[in-house]
This record gives C-alpha cells, sequence and structure tokens, in this order.
C-alpha cells in the first residue's frame, strides 16, 4: 500500500495565525480516514492544502505516493468535496454534470447518471433547490464520477440531519466497497467515526494530535479503574491521556501497547474509539505528549 | 504511483470544447446583457444611418465636388442638422467600464464569494487552465462585438464624415474609427478581473471598477489623449481633420505670450472697443493683427489618427497584459 496524503514539516499562517502548524504525517492508502478535531483546529486547513487549493507557508504536502498536492496528476487523481458542497446552484444538476465531465480528463458518465437515477434526483431539477441532503448526493456523485484514487471529503455531514447523514455515510461506504479509493473525511461528529473510519487523525490547535488505525489506537489505550492514592505510581509507568477521579476511585486512560495484565488493585476495561477522541480532545495537552508508540515511529512527528 | 494516467472512460485528454462550454453556460447572459445594451444603440444607428442616406440623396449632395463654400456648403449644413442629436452615444463612454465591470467582476469573485472555486479548482483541468480559457474567450467576445461596433458607428457616421471634415480628436469619431473602444473594453475586463480575485465581493468589485474605468476612460478622452505627443505650431490655417488642442499669441517680437498675458490683451482690446472713443469696432483677431501680433494654433495634424491609436492601445495594452499576468500569478499562489 502506497501513501495517500504525506506532509511533513507543513505550516500555515493566515495573517498572524497558524492555522496549522509543522506537521508531518504520513497516511497510508487504503484506508478509510476520519479527520477529526474541535472548530477551528485546522482540519479544514490541512484538507485545503492536501488538494491543492492553498500553499503551504512552510514545508510541503504530498498525496497518492509523491504528487505534489495541486499538480496537474495530483489533480486528475483525487478528488474533493468541499464543506456545504459548493456545487452551482443555479445549475440544473444534469449541467452540472456536464461540468463535472468538460473539466476532468477522466469521468464516467454512465456512473454518475445511474448514482443519481438511483438516488431519484431528477437531473432537470436545479442543484440549488434540491435538499441538503441530495446536494450532498450529487456532490459525492460528482466526486466519484471522476473514479479517484483518493476522495477527500470536507466536513460532508455537517450541515445535514440524522437521516440524510445515515444515507450519505451508507452511500459512501458502498462506493469504497466497489473500487479501490483512500478516503479522508473531516468531521466533528465523533460518534459517526466508529462506524466508518479504520483509521483516525486528530488534529487540535493547528497539529495533529494523534494519528493510527483505529485497531491499534484501540488496543493501545485502555482505562484502568483503581484507588486514587496509586495514581502517582500508575502514571510512572504509562503515559496517561485522561484522569478522572471521583471520591477514593480514579478512572486513568493509559496509552500502552503491551498491557498484559492491570496492575494490582486496578481494573482493565477496553476504550471505545469515540472515548478515546473526546478524551484526546478535551486535554490538548496530550498534545505535548508523543502520539501513540507504533504510529508515532512510522506516521508521525509532529 | 508516481504518475498517474490510468486509462478512461474518455480519452485521457480533457473533452474538447469543455471549458468554452462552461464559460458560455456560466456566462451567458452576462452575454445577452452585453448585447442587449448594443443592440438599443445598434438599431438607432441603422435607422439614423439609413435616413441619413436618403437625406444625403434627396439633397444631392453627391453631386459636389466640395463643401467648403456655396451651395454644397449649405447642403452640408442641412445634412448635419438632420442628423439626430448626438447626445445619446455619448453614454458610449460608460460602455468600456460597463461591459469590462460586469462581465470582468463576477468572474472571479463569484467563486470565491459562492465558495465554488473549491469545487471548480479542484478538478483535472486545474485552476490556471480554467482562468486562462475563460480569459481569452471573454477577450475574444469581447474584441469582435466592440469592433463590430466600431463599424456599424463608422457606417452610420460615413455621409456626414464625408461632407463635414471633423478634426481626428473628436471624441465619438477617435473611439469608434480606430481600435480605442475595444482596447478599453479589454483593459476595464482585465482590471475587473483583477480587483474581484483581490476583493472577493461580486458587488463591490463591479462597482469600483465601473467607476474606476469610467474615471480613466473619461480622463483619457479629455485631458490625456491630447498630450500624446508634442503638438505642432502654426500661424496658418490648419487643415480641417487636424486636432486642435489650443491658440495663443505671439507678441511682435516674437515671444510666445502666457495665458495671464492673453488675458490681460484681451481685457485690453475689451475695455477700447467698449469705451466708444471713437475707434471703430475691431475684432478681437483683426485688432491683434494690427498690433503686429500673431495667433498662433497648436495641433495634430490629421495624419497622427492611428499614431495616436497605437499609443492608446499601447500603453493600455501593457497595463492589459501587466493585470493579466498579476492575476494568474496571484490565483496560482494565493488563494486558500
Amino acid at each position: 500500500m502506497g501513501i495517500a496524503i504525506e506532509t511533513s514539516g507543513l505550516g500555515k499562517r493566515y495573517g498572524r495565525t497558524w492555522a496549522l502548524r509543522d506537521c508531518s504525517l504520513a497516511i497510508p492508502a487504503g484506508h478509510v480516514v476520519g479527520l477529526v478535531g474541535p472548530n477551528g483546529a485546522g482540519k479544514t486547513t490541512l484538507l485545503s492544502l492536501a488538494v491543492g487549493l492553498a500553499t503551504p507557508t512552510a514545508g510541503e504536502v504530498r498525496v497518492l505516493g509523491g504528487l505534489p498536492a495541486g499538480s496537474p496528476a495530483a489533480l486528475d487523481g483525487v478528488a474533493f468535496m468541499a464543506q456545504d458542497a459548493a456545487l452551482y446552484r443555479n445549475l440544473s444538476v444534469a449541467d452540472m454534470l456536464r461540468v463535472g465531465r468538460n473539466l476532468n480528463r477522466r469521468w464516467d458518465t454512465a456512473r454518475a447518471q445511474g448514482r443519481l437515477a438511483e438516488l431519484g434526483i431528477r437531473l432537470d431539477k436545479k442543484v440549488g433547490a434540491l435538499s441538503g441532503g441530495q446536494r450532498s448526493q450529487v456532490a459525492l456523485t460528482l466526486a466519484l464520477a471522476k473514479r479517484p484514487k483518493l476522495l477527500i471529503l470536507d466536513e460532508p455531514l455537517a450541515a445535514l440531519d440524522p437521516v440524510a447523514r445515515h444515507d450519505f455515510m451508507a452511500a459512501l461506504m458502498a462506493a469504497v466497497a466497489e473500487e479501490d479509493v483512500s478516503v479522508v473525511f473531516s468531521s466533528h461528529v465523533v460518534a459517526e467515526l466508529e462506524r466508518v473510519c479504520d483509521y483516525l487523525v486528530v488534529v487540535q490547535g493547528g497539529q495533529v494530535q494523534v494519528a493510527g488505525e483505529v485497531e491499534d489506537l484501540t488496543a493501545g489505550h485502555h482505562v484502568l479503574t483503581g484507588p486514587a492514592e496509586q495514581v502517582d505510581a500508575i502514571a510512572q509507568r504509562f503515559p496517561v491521556v485522561r484522569d478522572r477521579r471521583a471520591s477514593a476511585q480514579a478512572h486513568l486512560l493509559i496509552r500502552t501497547g503491551d498491557l498484559s495484565a492491570a496492575p494490582p488493585g486496578w481494573q482493565r476495561h477496553p476504550v471505545g474509539l469515540e472515548e478515546l477522541v473526546l478524551a484526546y480532545m478535551r486535554e490538548p495537552s496530550a498534545s505535548m505528549l508523543p502520539g501513540p508508540a507504533r504510529a508515532r515511529s512510522e506516521q508521525v512527528a509532529c | 504511483m508516481t504518475t498517474c494516467s490510468p486509462p478512461s472512460p474518455h480519452g485521457g485528454s480533457l473533452p474538447r470544447l469543455g471549458l468554452a462550454w462552461i464559460t458560455w453556460r456560466q456566462h451567458r447572459f452576462a452575454f445577452y446583457g452585453l448585447l442587449g445594451m448594443l443592440a438599443g444603440f445598434a438599431i438607432l444607428m441603422v435607422v439614423e444611418g439609413l435616413r441619413a442616406r436618403s437625406t444625403y440623396d434627396q439633397l444631392g449632395l453627391a453631386r459636389c465636388a466640395s463643401f467648403s463654400s456655396g451651395t454644397c456648403k449649405q447642403l452640408a449644413q442641412e445634412l448635419f442638422s438632420s442628423y439626430s442629436p448626438s447626445w445619446p452615444l455619448m453614454f458610449l463612454l460608460l460602455l468600456p467600464g460597463a461591459f469590462g465591470a460586469f462581465i470582468g467582476g463576477p468572474l472571479i469573485a463569484r467563486e470565491l464569494e459562492m465558495g465554488t472555486y473549491r469545487f471548480a479548482w479542484t478538478q483535472g483541468a486545474g485552476r490556471t487552465r480554467w482562468l486562462l480559457t475563460k480569459l481569452l474567450l471573454i477577450a475574444v467576445v469581447l474584441v469582435v462585438v466592440t469592433a463590430a461596433y466600431g463599424v456599424l458607428y463608422t457606417w452610420y457616421n460615413a455621409p456626414l464624415d464625408h461632407v463635414m471634415s471633423m478634426a481626428f480628436g473628436n471624441y465619438l469619431g477617435f473611439e469608434f474609427q480606430g481600435i480605442a473602444f475595444p482596447v478599453q473594453t479589454l483593459l476595464a475586463f482585465t482590471a475587473a478581473v483583477f480587483a474581484g480575485l483581490l476583493i472577493r465581493r461580486t458587488m463591490i468589485t463591479v462597482g469600483t471598477v465601473f467607476l474606476a474605468s469610467f474615471g480613466l476612460v473619461a480622463a483619457t478622452v479629455f485631458q490625456l489623449r491630447q498630450h500624446y505627443m508634442t503638438p505642432l505650431v502654426t500661424a496658418g490655417q490648419i487643415g480641417p481633420r487636424d486636432w486642435a488642442v489650443a491658440t495663443a499669441y505671439v507678441d511682435p517680437a516674437g515671444h510666445l505670450l502666457s495665458d495671464a498675458q492673453s488675458q490681460s490683451l484681451h481685457s485690453k482690446w475689451a475695455l477700447l472697443s467698449s469705451s466708444g472713443d471713437g475707434l471703430p469696432a475691431v475684432t478681437f483677431g483683426n485688432w491683434l493683427r494690427a498690433q503686429h501680433y500673431t495667433v498662433v494654433t497648436s495641433y495634430h495634424p490629421a495624419g497622427r489618427f492611428w499614431p495616436f491609436q497605437f499609443i492608446e492601445a499601447g500603453w493600455m495594452g501593457l497595463l492589459i497584459l501587466l493585470l493579466g499576468i498579476a492575476t494568474v500569478w496571484l490565483l496560482r499562489r494565493r488563494i486558500g
């Protein structure tokens, strides 16, 4: 498997503010990658840099195994679905498809029309007259018609109601299952992730906090429950991501790959992805800690 | 995976005329607007042009060899007064700014404002090709339409132009019988595209560029243009198509008088001729000649029509080029 997105020392500054800073990251191809973080964390900036809409202030970003982001070859292989779909609202769906066909070297008209027919979206309707969910589906259809190797979606779920969210993710997953495409999508809706992502990147304050395969992340983190007075001893042995106390009891989220057994007097529980992500997002200071051990050595150095 | 040229459903290259279709689809209403505005003036000119031709025939002006004196001069005057007043045509002064701003302003600003640039510039064609195609196609259309307009004006004005020689600096003639109109329109268009990239708001861009272009065109027509070359000076008569830009007086010693001196000379004559001291009323000119002053005229000879056209096209063309390059450069690096 190649690399879908690779950044080194990547930074983007708007005015005096660094939206993204000193980011080195390698996301392997063949995954469905969730990029999460609070609003303003730098998710959109990172994705804009990856599709070549923005130019880096520092460092560089490459896609599809080494193509500079935004280069002609990269634009051919990467499809981007921007936040709020970003389509021409005054055009009909048919004209929008035609715009897409005319702007791309690779284009699968039959697939696009087939998808829209399945979804029951009429071609003669104006894009602006569609519901939010339909508009997202049209945008996804346009992105998939390029037959991309890498599909990047910026907050595809943000503007959708729960039903449309579900339908959109189902459509996305069906498309991924059909062929060999890497997907990177950003979201601040953490709950959706567990079902669809097998790789996770957490961004906070313009920096990458966590990156790794979901399996590794959940296997590499544990919740330990035990007496509060022994917390220091535990903290010396394992990095503690979250320390939550309830009277004499402490619930620690620790990071370690090889925890064969809980320390005496402590109970070990597995951790869910949502809990894990929320713990990191609540503890911006955890970004000072190195990322998960396995992931850090091969993928992350932010 | 370092090279990316897989077989594709349609041939691995961009559809022929694909971007042209997009340009048409997105800007056709602006184009209809352009034609609509011009159609109004065009109808006026066609009707008036036909009417002038029939008047020309009725008056029998074809039989005249010269229009400088006698009956033929009178007939020429009659033809002149039969033309409808040309003041509606002065609105044409607004057109380069209007076309440029309304067609060029939204080109980038609207994409930025609506966010659709995130779709348009992440497709396989790339943003540079997207911009260049649009710029070139619209520029060609603007040149064709405005040049056709020049031809129509020339036709409309031909009977009058034949019997009455106008100075070549005369506004409408200079705009429409050369390349000034298309070039001004292109300048306003390029400036609007560039401004849209900086301002990022369609209506503000259109308004700003419209006013600025109108100001520039007006300044060019009424101030700048006569300074393109140093005028010649003569004490004699100038030709009918020469463009007189100023008159001045030379005293008996051969010195050119300043404006203040000329003014005081004129006051002196006014005082003398109104004092009623027995002097017969003389015209200022004759009085001056009697005092051994000479009247000289600064003018641009008629042969300078094309040099003036090229000078105007030259500096505006340079601006167009610079604005175009700046737009492409900025678009490639500054967005996002």
